[in-house]
């Protein structure tokens, strides 16, 4: 029964797409929980004391936004912090790698379209490998995709011999009448 | 007829004889009566004149026209000899000059003959090297032909299999600093989009 909850708060709740990795919803896990001892901690305090309330990170705010939860709310906490932990624990994890360190507005888009066409709460871990050169390399939990475009030039290789080799001159027949 | 012509002309030539005979008998009788006085007195006066004809003048004068004559006939042979010296001395130098040109000759034309057998040999000799060389010349042609066609033939093959990796490496090393991330964009979603039924099927029924 609770498992159902929680697939029912994962469909209602999604990452933004500045959550890229595993680590990156850790860090919002303990950022939560900094967040909830910090208000326990108010509600502790001494009457008249000046109260300063927490940073919240941009990924968290974002977190916030898109799912319309209020922080300060501590069924939304609770609610957030299951869903986080659900995501950490479950969530789908693609390990991708490019030639270069990918920049964050090319990790956003990337991310738009894998959360949208593949997973909604998919996370990435971005390797290097500089000989790839072009594209990137995708190894999901079972199976390795290769992307690059030495791939691409291994599958387009009769094209390639086209280019390269030219087709032998056909000898024409002679007309009959 | 005839014999009487013969019988005729034997008793002529008989009757001759016989007279020539007689002659020849009359003067011989004759002759030698009348001569016996003159020459034994020749001989009396040439034993009496003889003392008085050689004496020691006429000798000592025989012995110089003797000694002339000799002296003459000396220096006369002495010429003949020096002539026949000089003539000698020319025809052996001629026959010495003959001989020695024609021995010359002939060792000239064996040194020119063994000269041109040498110079045939070496020329053969020469022609054998320069075929032997034409041929290995050929052969490593063909060996160098062979071994570039089959390093051709290899290269080609090692092109076409590795065709994509070379291609790849040529394209990162000539362009590969200018190839951005953000400009692979497209090409990695729609490598995305092409693989993104195996990625779902993979994530739903991964582990």
């Amino acid at each position: 029964m609770e498992s159902n909850n929680q697939i029912e708060e994962k469909k209602h709740m999604q990452l933004p797409v500045n959550v890229v990795s595993v680590s990156d919803v850790g860090h919002l896990l303990r950022e939560l929980e900094s967040i909830e001892n910090h208000l326990l901690q108010l509600k502790v305090r001494d009457g008249g004391t000046q109260v300063s309330l927490p940073n919240i990170n941009k990924r968290m705010e974002k977190l916030l936004e898109i799912n319309g939860l209020n922080i300060l709310q501590d069924a939304d906490r609770e609610k957030l912090n299951k869903y986080l932990s659900s995501v950490k624990a479950d969530a789908p994890v693609l390990h991708i790698s490019f030639s270069s360190e990918p920049t964050p507005s090319f990790l956003e888009k990337l991310m738009v379209w894998i959360r949208r066409e593949i997973n909604p709460d998919v996370l990435l871990t971005i390797g290097l490998q500089p000989a790839i050169g072009a594209g990137c390399m995708l190894r999901t939990t079972n199976k390795y995709f290769d992307m690059s475009l030495r791939q691409t030039f291994i599958e387009k290789r009769p094209l390639l011999l086209e280019q390269i080799i030219p087709p032998a001159p056909q000898i024409a027949e002679a007309p009959t009448q | 007829m005839t014999i009487w012509w013969l019988v005729l002309i034997l008793a002529a030539i008989g009757s001759a004889g016989i007279a020539f005979i007689w002659l020849i008998v009359r003067i011989g009788s004759g002759g030698t009566a009348n001569k016996k006085n003159p020459i034994n007195s020749a001989e009396e006066a040439a034993d009496h004149d003889v003392e008085h004809l050689f004496d020691a003048t006429f000798r000592e004068e025989l012995r110089n026209r003797g000694r002339l004559h000799f002296e003459k006939i000396i220096g006369e042979n002495a010429m003949f000899l020096q002539q026949d010296l000089r003539l000698t001395t020319s025809q052996l130098n001629e026959y010495m000059k003959s001989e020695i040109t024609t021995k010359l000759q002939a060792e000239l034309q064996k040194y020119e003959q063994s000269i041109m057998d040498a110079k045939d040999m070496a020329i053969e000799s020469i022609e054998k090297t320069n075929n032997v060389i034409e041929e290995q010349r050929n052969s490593l042609t063909e060996q160098v032909r062979q071994e570039i066609m089959k390093e051709k033939q290899e290269l080609i093959i090692r092109f076409e299999t590795n065709m994509a990796d070379i291609i790849n490496h040529y394209v990162l090393a000539a362009v590969g600093e200018q190839i951005d991330l953000s400009d692979q964009l497209e090409y990695i979603l729609g490598e995305f989009e092409r693989n993104k039924k195996a990625i779902i099927e993979d994530l739903n029924h991964g582990v």
